[in-house]
């Protein structure tokens, strides 16, 4: 599998972009997508499945253009949106069977299918309730669920554990990682530590552009030297916090013990291991 | 009151910001020009007996007044109804219930901005009646009091109590569109025909009566014996076959204005009352048990296995289950009792007159799923399952056609009853005209969706429909009750295959393939 995204760009008016002159190459495996608020996730994700259109540039699935012809990837993908709906009339049962005619899915294994899949994601016991009456943890595993109906080859999560609590979140990491092998996998998340423990490769977007993308080790590399901690008394924090870019802090009495990025670190502060989330820091804010 | 005016002015811009406002405004110059029918018009819209106005300020501004007050009050409902109910889907609601703002101060600038939406429609009437007095009117100059006055005191009034009905159902019966629509409809058609006279005019909702009374006062005066009956609405007959007379400027009584007062205050009293029962969105989900009770089996997981997915699904393009799928939504959509009565309609088809059944229960049971039809195209919006509907598999070949297929399936299931008897009369003819009378609502309903992304405009104009094919108005029979010939046949085949093509085109362009 092959995803080539080359030379795309959104615009949205004259002097907005949502992504620009955007190009990565996905292979099989899992791709972190990291990035600020507004940084063009969403606007990609929406182009990589076949919802809206680039302005410029191709994107590419096994050499096939999906701007031209949509339906190769539709046919193989699975995506969980980031705010999406369901039809609150219909129980979890009718409402997959209805997403997987949609998807072009049907024969006699979707029956059993569906039902597997209801029982993977804990709903098996309420399938038979109106979707209406789902708290939002379960219409967040609908969502999962129905990526996952067609058996897809591409797969697109974007947001994929808000609303899951801490034990959800878990499991769905390691169905994650059970998905990898022979699928393209694009993660899109806030939470660095959901992509930290599973993504193979990462990709960092600032204000529509790729800054950076390689393997968590090399990404992490970037950022050596630079994390610090150190001590900084209460009455100063305001003030530090003006002049540094901190990554994270936490109090200790009348002192904060702050974690944070720098080329020339205070006296007193001592080097820290790099983690993902520091690298990311690192690269958005400067 | 800065606050207070700030919510009114948000509410405001984002409904007159919207892409379907902009489509009601062009609706609303098209209703305003045909308020006022040229001279070689073959219709009229206000007669006293065989007596119509000349153009001048004084008539156009009454026409469009007394108009207004009956007819925009009922499209108005419809366009202004559902703005609580756009805060709950939102889930702006939540928010707004956990501010400082009152329930009265929140139902009070909803009052308002839906009266400032009525009222920019309103005046884009005016200034439509303005044009067509310069274009139908040479030889009068405008008297811009004339015009204004009489919208201030008729129309004004009526659509502060149309703002205030709308509101106090929708506190009264929420997430229930059907019977608010329903109420409203009793209250609408009581009022008009029940309080509108002469006896009643204390009772007058739409302030018509007194106007009316001292124009025809006026015509009296100059032919004493002649009848001046008030026939308002879109009535056949053009002005060549009317008395034209130059009518006056009218002198509202102090007793009118008044009136017209009282009705302000008891509508702002009706958003008072209703403010104290007001849910504040803590509104209950009754849990349902669906009506398909699936067979599954009791099983453990310890979740999020893939490996326990082990059967994968077939690939098929068919698109049966789509459509079985939509028409299970559709019928799910529809209160009980209203589906209990289109099958007691249904029935009735067989044992009244055919023509009976064809002029008046076949439109009447249609409309009943107004509702359920004006989602068709729309509900991928109001449920937030747009991004899987455009990522699915050939969306506008298989679902786009999936959901005209479902609604003209439900649309003839209800004209069965009919087709039958008409097969039976072997009137092939007619059933052929049945058959494109559901085609082309459905897809009247699919362009108006697809174009405004909204289900309001086709709810306002299916209304506009009924009210006329009731009336037996031969221009708007779609579904072949008036008209018997090849011509019209043809011409609703074409009108369907537009139809068709220009909904299909643009939802093209808004999938992206």
């Amino acid at each position: 599998m092959e995803l080539a995204v080359t030379n795309v760009s959104k615009k949205y008016s004259s002097k907005k972009y949502g992504v620009s002159d955007y190009s990565i190459h996905i292979s099989s495996g899992i791709l972190g997508l990291l990035g600020p608020n507004g940084a063009g996730k969403s606007t990609l994700i929406k182009m990589i499945s076949s919802i809206s259109k680039p302005t410029s540039g191709t994107i590419s699935l096994n050499g096939n253009d999906i701007v031209k012809s949509p339906n190769y990837i539709r046919r193989i993908l699975g995506y969980l949106p980031q705010d999406f709906g369901v039809y609150p009339n219909l129980n979890a049962f009718e409402f997959l069977s209805y997403i997987a005619a949609m998807k072009g899915v049907g024969g006699n294994g979707l029956y059993e299918r569906i039902e597997k899949l209801l029982v993977e994601l804990n709903l098996i016991e309420v399938a038979n309730k109106h979707l209406g009456t789902y708290s939002g943890g379960m219409i967040q595993r609908i969502g999962i669920a129905q990526a996952l109906l067609n058996d897809p080859k591409v797969i697109i999560f974007d947001e994929p554990t808000v609303g899951l609590d801490p034990e959800e979140r878990l499991r769905f990491r390691d169905l994650i990682s059970d998905l990898a092998s022979e699928r393209i996998i694009i993660l899109s998340s806030h939470i660095v530590s959901d992509i930290q423990s599973i993504a193979d490769e990462v990709a960092i977007m600032k204000d529509g552009n790729l800054i950076a993308k390689n393997s968590q080790e090399d990404i992490i590399e970037l950022a050596k030297g630079k994390v610090f901690e150190t001590t900084v008394n209460r009455s100063n924090i305001q003030n530090f916090k003006k002049y540094h870019t901190v990554v994270s802090s936490y109090r200790l009495q009348d002192n904060f013990r702050v974690r944070y990025l720098s080329e020339t670190p205070h006296v007193d502060a001592q080097p820290v291991a790099v983690t993902l989330e520091d690298a990311y820091i690192y690269l958005t804010k400067n | 009151m800065r606050s207070f005016i700030n919510i009114i002015k948000g509410n405001y811009l984002q409904y007159v910001r919207s892409y379907s406002f902009l489509i009601t405004v062009a609706i609303s110059v098209y209703v305003a020009l045909s308020l006022v029918p040229s001279p070689k018009a073959t219709y009229s819209t206000i007669r006293l007996g065989a007596f119509t106005g000349d153009y001048n300020s004084v008539w156009i501004g009454l026409v469009i007044a007394v108009m207004a007050s009956t007819f925009l009050s009922l499209a108005g409902f419809f366009l202004i109804n559902g703005s609580i109910q756009k805060d709950i889907e939102t889930r702006i609601g939540h928010i707004i219930g956990t501010t400082q703002i009152s329930n009265s101060s929140y139902l009070f600038s909803k009052l308002i901005s839906n009266l400032c939406i009525l009222i920019t429609i309103l005046g884009v009437v005016l200034l439509a009646g303005i044009v067509l007095l310069f274009v139908f009117g040479s030889q009068y100059t405008l008297q811009l009091l004339d015009f204004v006055l009489p919208l201030l005191l008729i129309t004004v009034p009526t659509l502060f109590v149309v703002s205030a009905l709308s509101l106090a159902l929708e506190v009264l019966f929420p997430k229930k569109r059907f019977v608010q629509y329903g109420i409203f409809l009793i209250i609408y058609f009581v009022s008009l025909f029940g309080f509108s006279t002469e006896k009643n005019a204390t009772f007058d909702m739409f302030g018509i009566q007194e106007p009316i009374a001292i124009v025809t006062e006026q015509i009296q005066q100059q032919h004493p014996s002649e009848s001046t009956k008030l026939i308002i609405g879109f009535v056949s007959g053009g002005r060549d076959l009317d008395k034209v007379i130059t009518v006056e400027r009218i002198s509202f009584s102090q007793n009118y204005v008044w009136n017209r007062l009282l009705w302000i205050i008891i509508a702002m009293l009706a958003t008072f009352l209703v403010s104290v029962v007001f849910h504040r969105f803590n509104i209950k989900e009754k849990l349902v048990l669906s009506s398909k009770k699936v067979s599954l089996q009791t099983q453990n997981s310890a979740g999020f296995q893939l490996s326990n997915l082990a059967i994968t699904p077939e690939f098929s393009s068919h698109v049966s289950p789509l459509i079985g799928a939509e028409i299970v939504m559709l019928v799910r959509k529809s209160p009980k009792w209203l589906i209990g009565i289109s099958f007691c309609l249904m029935f009735a088809m067989i044992f009244v007159p055919l023509k009976f059944a064809h002029y008046y229960i076949l439109p009447l049971v249609w409309f009943l799923q107004v509702g359920v039809w004006s989602d068709l195209v729309t509900k991928d919006i109001s449920f937030r399952t747009y991004y899987f509907t455009a990522s699915s598999y050939k969306p506008l070949q298989r679902l786009f056609v999936s959901r005209i297929l479902a609604g003209v399936c439900i649309a003839l299931l209800i004209a069965m009853p009919l087709l039958v008897c008409y097969l039976v009369e072997l009137d092939f003819h007619t059933i052929v005209n049945i058959v494109l009378g559901a085609i082309f609502i459905i897809l009247l309903s699919v362009f108006f969706g697809t174009l405004t992304k909204s289900k309001k405009l086709f709810e306002i104009v299916f209304f506009f429909l009924i009210y006329s094919n009731i009336n037996l108005v031969t221009l708007t029979d779609y579904f072949g009750a008036l008209h018997n010939s090849v011509s019209y046949t043809l011409m609703m085949i074409l009108l369907s295959v537009v139809l068709f093509c220009m909904s299909y085109s643009l939802k093209k362009i808004r999938y992206g393939n």
